[in-house]
């Protein structure tokens, strides 16, 4: 290898390494920090793990492992502006990494299409869109016969909307 | 329930590891009444257990999607952890028996009803009296199936008592009279569990949801 490929190579490794290391930083957990309610009655620590922008709804995870959902109408203003700096984080991360953006496109068409088993985490609870889908998850799939019981909340409204 | 019963953490716990938990929207069901929509962050209203029967259902199935058992209308935390809990104990025990052992769902419901202080002619399947409110024995003030204190509003013991343990005993008739019951049999008939009457339900709050 000539002294030009051998420098070339260097840089292009070392371009690679560093945008590796600041996508792996955005992509980190967040951390845990102390949430107070909007009338500052209530403290809580925990780690936000998702926040949807669109409901409102954003999901906590306390020290004892246990997740917790709730409106960002509850929360201190402080608490709102630390949601908006984790909006910006993550659009930075989209920018970052098209690449996932495009990944998270097909998950979701994969998703529509009926051809994953995901859950949807809201209120706290692991939700799997479809009866039909949540009584195949619940089939046992090994030779333990681990079936699981499925529970069915049957409401007039979307879940996830106005209801 | 998506505001107070969902989000109270020791309830999640439990549905997350023991159930494959799913919903159904029956928008559009002639059967599933009426109430005022509320955005998802909106504060919760106060509800007794039982409330809108014909909106929210709960319904635990096996994964062969036979019923084995329902609570209709509000459910707070504990009340859902409790159904819950029965739930999988007798989902357990169905897994030990033989399979579509439609005896064990009845007898696990009689039995919790005796436990509940139901006599054996309330639980009779053609007892009329039992369908009417303020005719069922006279309960503590408690959780039907744990004795646990619940809460009330001041003054509304009796009366709402009453139509607590009304809709308790008619949930687990259902489980009694249809042990097992395919969900697409419930989907093509919901009156079987909610029956065909036009209900509208609604709940409001100044306060802040938990």
């Amino acid at each position: 290898m000539s002294k030009q490929q051998q420098t070339l190579f260097t840089f292009l490794f070392t371009g690679l390494a560093i945008g590796w290391l600041a996508a792996a930083n955005l992509l980190a957990e967040e951390p845990e920090r102390t949430w107070t309610s909007a009338d500052r009655s209530e403290r809580i620590q925990a780690r936000l793990i998702n926040y949807d922008r669109q409901t409102g709804w954003l999901q906590l995870r306390l020290a004892n492992g246990t997740s917790r959902s709730i409106s960002d109408r509850m929360i201190s203003s402080g608490d709102r502006r630390y949601l908006g700096s984790f909006l910006k984080r993550q659009s930075a991360v989209t920018k970052a990494d098209p690449s996932g953006e495009r990944q998270r496109d097909r998950r979701a068409s994969e998703k529509s299409n009926g051809q994953v088993n995901s859950t949807d985490s809201r209120y706290g609870i692991d939700w799997t869109p479809r009866l039909s889908r949540a009584l195949q998850q619940a089939t046992a799939t090994d030779s333990r016969g681990d079936d699981r019981p499925v529970f069915c909340f049957r409401v007039l409204g979307d879940l996830t909307g106005p209801m | 329930m998506r505001t107070v019963s969902f989000s109270e953490p020791k309830t999640s716990r439990f549905l997350n590891q023991n159930f494959v938990n799913t919903y159904n929207d029956t928008t559009g069901d002639p059967t599933s009444g009426q109430s005022i929509w509320h955005q998802p962050g909106e504060p919760a209203g106060y509800c007794i257990r039982g409330n809108g029967k014909q909106n929210v259902q709960s319904l635990f199935l096996t994964p062969a999607g036979e019923i084995f058992h329902v609570a209709t209308g509000f459910l707070s935390p504990e009340d859902l952890l409790v159904e819950a809990e029965f739930a999988l104990k007798l989902f357990e025990d169905l897994k030990q028996g033989r399979k579509g052992d439609r005896g064990r769902v009845i007898e696990a419901h009689r039995q919790r009803l005796e436990s509940a202080g139901f006599s054996k002619t309330d639980i009779g399947d053609s007892n009329p009296l039992a369908q009417v409110m303020g005719q069922m024995p006279n309960f503590a003030n408690g959780n039907l199936a744990t004795g646990r204190p619940v809460n009330r509003p001041a003054g509304a013991g009796q009366v709402f008592d009453a139509m607590i343990r009304r809709q308790f005993l008619q949930d687990q008739q259902f489980a009694i009279e249809h042990p097992l019951m395919s969900w697409k049999q419930l989907e093509r008939d919901p009156t079987l569990l909610v029956g065909n009457g036009q209900s509208f339900f609604s709940s409001s709050s100044s306060g802040s949801q938990r």
